[in-house]
């Protein structure tokens, strides 16, 4: 469980140091870009307000963060020790209003509750605490699917030897590798199956590889022009070093 | 954050980059000021290298335009500050808190100043 906490002078100085820290703890997420300025920009009102509305004109006062990553939550906390926050004291802005009734205010923590998943307040000894969470998606390693396709896509065969392919894409595999030794025919009728089936993998950001074609079959995709299209390899092991290089 | 000034005949044009947060709001909101002092109401912000805005930043931005407006040439003509060139992030914000409706925003700094 990954955590860090820190301890920053309140003054708004320090916002730049605030927000290199959380970034170190974006990062540790692997969160997207946007999702990462998203906890940037949240934590940055929050430590704005600390600063200016918790200490107000008060010098020397301090803010600790700390964060820690649990099951997919960035938790961050915010500490200080300031005249105590009541958020059900300002005033929600009025987004659809019009420019002239526009208030100014309240958007710190407007911005906070849009861009997080759960904006939390308590008092403890230690002061005022103020919790941020964000749910991220988890990086999971690639799951990548073998086939091994047998007999001949042609009009009658295609369809049954491409079946199971089909229905994991459908069901959300991503990254697709066919065996394609043991095919030894393939006609239009199998070259349409197997463009249908890479062009669901494409609009999902997926892969699909061919491997190890037959002579014969590898000249109909030469032929056709295909073999610019697919991803042709000679071996397994060729497929998966390409995924390496790829970070897949 | 940098503010560099581009005075034309009717415009002024402040191209505005780096991190408009609580920090660095003030300065704009003085720079806006000193423009109005001089009788300058008519002004383009350029956010082509705003790489952050905080509620501080855009309570700036929302007080500025109200007294730009509230100077008036005739009832069609008057003040304004309108807004061009918004980085996606930025104009993710501008979305999220409403802002996108409130400003006049142009594609780029010369449609924006031709605009008035």
């Amino acid at each position: 469980m990954p955590h860090a906490h820190t301890t920053f002078p309140a003054s708004l100085d320090a916002l730049v140091q605030i927000s290199t820290f959380v970034n170190t703890a974006t990062h540790h997420c692997k969160m997207s870009e946007r999702e990462a300025w998203h906890v940037q920009l949240a934590v940055d009102e929050a430590a704005t307000n600390i600063i200016q509305h918790a200490y107000g004109e008060q010098a020397n006062g301090t803010l600790a963060l700390a964060w820690n990553i649990d099951a997919g939550v960035l938790t961050i906390t915010l500490t200080d020790t300031g005249s105590p926050f009541e958020p059900e004291t300002i005033p929600q802005p009025d987004i659809h209003s019009t420019f002239e009734d526009r208030q100014a205010g309240g958007l710190g923590i407007y911005l906070m509750n849009k861009l997080m998943d759960e904006v939390s307040y308590r008092f403890t000894a230690d002061g005022n605490e103020l919790t941020l969470r964000k749910r991220f998606a988890e990086a999971t390693a690639v799951d990548v699917q073998h086939f091994t396709i047998e007999g001949r896509l042609d009009a009658r065969g295609t369809a049954v030897a491409l079946e199971p392919v089909s229905a994991a894409v459908t069901a959300g595999a991503r990254t697709v590798l066919l065996d394609m030794h043991k095919v030894s025919f393939l006609s239009s009728s199998g070259l349409r199956s197997l463009l249908m089936i890479r062009r669901e993998l494409n609009a999902h950001q997926g892969t699909l590889m061919l491997i190890a074609l037959q002579p014969h079959v590898e000249e109909v995709f030469t032929m056709t022009g295909f073999s610019q299209v697919f991803e042709l390899f000679d071996t397994n092991d060729a497929a998966h070093l390409a995924l390496r290089e790829r970070g897949e | 954050m940098e503010i560099t000034q581009k005075r034309l005949n009717r415009v002024d044009l402040l191209h505005v980059s780096g991190r408009l947060d609580a920090m660095h709001a003030p300065a704009l909101r003085n720079k806006i000021e000193e423009l109005f002092a001089e009788g300058r109401y008519r002004i383009v912000l350029d956010f082509s290298g705003l790489e952050y805005v905080a509620s501080p930043g855009l309570r700036v931005l929302i007080e500025a335009r109200k007294k730009a407006r509230d100077w008036k040439i005739t009832d069609f003509e008057g003040g304004d500050v309108r807004l061009a060139s918004l980085p996606n992030r930025i104009r993710e914000v501008f979305d999220l808190t409403g802002f996108t409706s409130l400003f006049d925003i142009y594609a780029d700094a010369t449609e924006a100043v031709g605009s008035f």
